[in-house]
């Protein structure tokens, strides 16, 4: 997937946190479930006639809809799960996940980063230990900015040390 | 109708499946995949079956 240059070594990959997958599912558990709901209380407590067809329709289109809830969630898990940062000795590569199909990835030199910003907003963020994290170039490549990142102040950390081992001097402290 | 719904379903989890199959074989960076790519397919056979036995009396 990814070629590396000769001596070149993956250090880290960074994922997206738990937490932004949780949120998806739940999200995906309420909507899928939604039609169950109704089907049941049809079933259970309208007062209307329906005949068994038309309660094999209901509970039918329920699992229907169900499990193309189900397949757009695992759309979505794979966007999370696959885009990540790949922090080498030498660079930074963004892979960004888009739809099933569709990928974009950007590098960014350890060398050409400027400044490294993280985010960290709220009681959760702070517990949970997720953020953003925003890496500012001197070039004109696209930003470099990834949302709902595990751990991003080891992250950060983590290019630091390895912008300090490729002799980027103004990153001595 | 029940035909139409199975058949969209099933034409929307192929897509669906092929995709995730095809990136869990080709992203060699990802072993995360593999749970999930199991838990989907595991949901997704459960689906068809509920599906078929709801919808065998119309097919």
């Amino acid at each position: 997937m990814i070629q590396l240059n000769p001596n070149e070594k993956i250090i880290y990959i960074a994922r997206v946190h738990w937490l932004a997958i949780f949120l998806d599912a739940l999200r995906a558990a309420i909507l899928g479930g939604i039609p169950f709901l109704i089907a049941l209380y049809i079933t259970n407590f309208s007062n209307s006639y329906l005949s068994e067809d038309s309660l094999r329709y209901l509970w039918g289109s329920a699992i229907a809809f169900a499990m193309v809830i189900w397949n757009f969630f695992f759309v979505a898990w794979t966007d999370r799960v696959l885009d990540t940062w790949v922090i080498t000795t030498e660079r930074v590569i963004d892979i960004e996940q888009r739809g099933l199909f569709s990928r974009n990835i950007a590098v960014i030199r350890l060398d050409d980063i400027q400044d490294l910003v993280i985010d960290t907003r709220g009681f959760l963020a702070t517990i949970l230990k997720y953020g953003d994290i925003n890496i500012q170039s001197s070039g004109t490549t696209r930003e470099f900015d990834f949302k709902m990142v595990n751990d991003p102040e080891y992250v950060k950390n983590v290019i630091e040390r390895a912008i300090v081992a490729v002799g980027g001097s103004r990153w001595h402290r | 109708m029940a035909v139409i719904i199975l058949g969209m379903v099933l034409a929307i989890s192929a897509i669906c499946a092929a995709a995730l199959l095809y990136h869990w074989f080709s992203f060699s960076i990802s072993k995360e995949l593999t749970f999930g790519v199991l838990i989907y397919l595991f949901g997704l056979a459960l689906g068809i079956v509920a599906l078929l036995n709801q919808f065998s009396p119309f097919i």
